[in-house]
């Protein structure tokens, strides 16, 4: 197989205090094929932020990577120093928060804030830079004549798609998507993902897509990582995933999302104050099929409402 | 109609609401506008019925609840609240009010004081609506039990519970007034996804036991089919569409209930996303909520299902 675009080996991040060491990450590894959609879910406080913000290298204290590597098309990320570092990023790997909407530089035009971004890594005039702000938002259906609107007068779907258009400015190869839809409403949410798909297609980036809710992870994702507290306990395949995940989180993750159609059933979820401890690396079951074992007993699901 | 519908209408409506209409005043500097919230509401809710009033955001559905709760006021219309009218009611009926009618709100870690501990928030709600209790200590045992949880958590601060505990916690305190109804905006948003399940059974069982009736506000239709017996769809303020859940879900038939419906993520799903369809839905929305001749249409007598549709384009 060709090098992945991103390869993570054991990463392990430890957030440092006076008194204790908490591991955000512990062992984290998995790897992201171009063009592929990787997703990593999991509840607040597993660890998946923090594996994005460690690959972009943007921990701040006490935020502390105590081991393992970055990969990104076989350089080492975690090495590089920060000239290197900003030569890197959105040329090569661009990041959209959560609540991205909300990072627009409120008092100044949406243009300007394209150029400043293009400009600032790539180079180049301000023609230029001015030129691609066009197609970019031409590409997500916003009538370029907005790059002269303030970003309050646009709707937060817009804003949402404006940043997504400017982390692809300088056809990153690969995009880090943290809950890129969280804040926004379900019609929207759909819009925003298709708008993805798309950009995808056309400019071929592998995604990185992290988020909790495990229907849109699903849908969007060719695969997935189930996180629990800082670790992985389960990596498949999205069909794979959905008919025949082996994990007992990954089975209440999924329990948790009621479905639209067919019979109503009643679901478990996770029993309140279950606590799933010492999580085993990953175990091989083939096909893709990575699994942490685990002696809490699977859940028995189905019973009719 | 089945025998238990016709018992039902015998002892009346837990809620009775007819054109309901509440607007904001929207003012800049120089100009003052009305935005309308909620437009001729029309709604009942049974004895022990669970319903879900679902939309978008800024359709209305949090002020329907807060209308109920007395947290606004109507501009017009009526509520019937078991047979009597909520309108004008005053100091001691309001607090007998207050003790009928409790409110789960979304955000767990803001509605429980953070510098009391358990035991405290519910005594005091103990204290408050039902004062003729003499044995507080089991009365909490037996909330928190109810609630699902050990009575370990009645000496622990809010800040050591997580978010699924402390939204238990916050029903507890609801069930310490003896409620008859329940408005629960939004519950379980804030909740991590995992423990959600377990604040909608919570709810449901407290229906089956207790006979409550509970309004669920929501934007997630998937969790509206699953809890709620019937579901009301709300757009820019109006009832567009309402009817028993699952046939509901099934043949969606407003063009705003097919864009809800559409929009849900399905991983089973084979084309997602149908860019000139959507548009076309969005344009009949438009219509339809312009349209000077709307009219209930019943889609299907036994589901109570109707939708609000245009005269002209409904055949």
């Amino acid at each position: 197989m060709s090098v992945p675009v991103l390869e993570v080996q054991d990463l392990t991040v430890e957030y440092v205090s006076d008194e204790r060491a908490v591991r955000g990450a512990d062992r984290v590894s998995f790897t992201i094929h171009s063009g592929e959609i990787f997703g990593l879910a999991g509840e607040s406080g597993c660890g998946k932020s923090t594996i994005a913000n460690s690959i972009m290298r943007l921990l701040k204290d006490p935020a502390r990577i105590s081991n393992g590597k970055v990969l990104f098309d076989g350089t080492d990320v975690l090495g590089m120093d920060e000239a290197a570092l900003r030569a890197w990023r959105w040329n090569n790997v661009a990041m959209v928060f959560q609540s991205a909407m909300n990072s627009l530089n409120p008092v100044t035009r949406i243009g300007e804030q394209f150029i400043d971004v293009i400009r600032t890594h790539r180079g180049g005039t301000r023609a230029a830079a001015l030129h691609r702000a066009h197609e970019l938002l031409k590409m997500v259906r916003i009538d370029p004549v907005r790059l002269r609107a303030y970003p309050h007068q646009l709707s937060g779907g817009q804003r949402q798609r404006i940043v997504i258009a400017m982390a692809c400015a300088l056809n990153p190869r690969l995009l880090i998507l943290d809950e890129p839809t969280t804040a926004l409403d379900v019609v929207v949410q759909q819009e925003i993902l298709e708008q993805i798909r798309e950009l995808q297609n056309e400019l071929g980036f592998a995604i990185l897509f992290i988020t909790h809710d495990m229907s849109l992870m699903l849908e969007l994702s060719d695969r997935i990582g189930i996180m629990y507290g800082g670790r992985i306990v389960e990596l498949a395949p999205a069909t794979t995933l959905r008919h025949g995940s082996r994990h007992p989180y990954t089975q209440a993750l999924l329990g948790a999302f009621p479905p639209l159609h067919g019979p109503r059933v009643k679901l478990t979820g996770l029993a309140e104050g279950t606590k799933f401890t010492n999580i085993q690396d990953l175990e091989d079951t083939g096909e893709g099929h990575w699994v942490a074992p685990s002696d809490q007993p699977v859940l028995s699901q189905g019973e009719l409402l | 109609m089945t025998s238990t519908a016709i018992q039902r209408t015998a002892v009346g409506p837990a809620v009775r609401i007819r054109s309901l209409s509440k607007s904001f005043t929207s003012s800049a500097l120089f100009s003052r506008k009305k935005i309308p919230a909620l437009r001729d509401i029309d709604l009942e809710m049974q004895r022990g019925e669970i319903v879900a009033l679902v939309g978008e955001s800024g359709s209305g559905k949090s002020t329907l609840a807060r209308c109920l709760a007395l947290l606004e006021t109507p501009d017009s219309g009526e509520v019937l609240v078991n047979g009597k009218d909520i309108a004008g009611l005053k100091g001691a009926a309001v607090r007998k009010y207050r003790s009928e009618v409790q409110m789960v709100f979304q955000d767990p870690f803001g509605s429980l004081n953070p510098t009391f501990r358990v035991e405290h928030i519910l005594e005091r709600a103990l204290a408050l609506h039902q004062p003729e209790i003499k044995s507080k200590r089991s009365e909490m045992a037996k909330l928190v039990s109810t609630v699902g949880l050990s009575p370990d958590v009645l000496s622990s601060f809010p800040h050591e519970l997580s978010g699924g505990q402390r939204q238990r916690i916050a029903i507890a305190r609801v069930l310490a007034a003896k409620p008859s109804i329940i408005l629960a905006d939004e519950p379980t948003s804030m909740l991590d996804v995992s423990v959600r399940i377990g604040v909608l059974n919570l709810l449901h069982k407290l229906r089956d036991e207790h006979g409550i009736t509970i309004l669920y506000v929501t934007h997630d239709l998937a969790s509206a089919r699953y809890l709620s017996d019937r579901i009301a769809v709300l757009n820019e303020g109006r009832i567009v569409e309402s009817g028993e859940s699952v046939q509901l879900l099934d043949h969606p038939s407003h063009p705003y209930t097919q864009l809800l419906v559409g929009a849900v993520p399905d991983p089973d799903r084979d084309s997602s996303f149908d860019a000139p369809k959507r548009a076309a839905l969005r344009e009949q929305i438009q219509r339809w909520s312009t349209s000077a001749n709307l009219q209930k249409h019943i889609i299907d007598e036994s589901s109570q299902h109707w939708v609000l549709a245009d005269e002209s384009e409904m055949t």
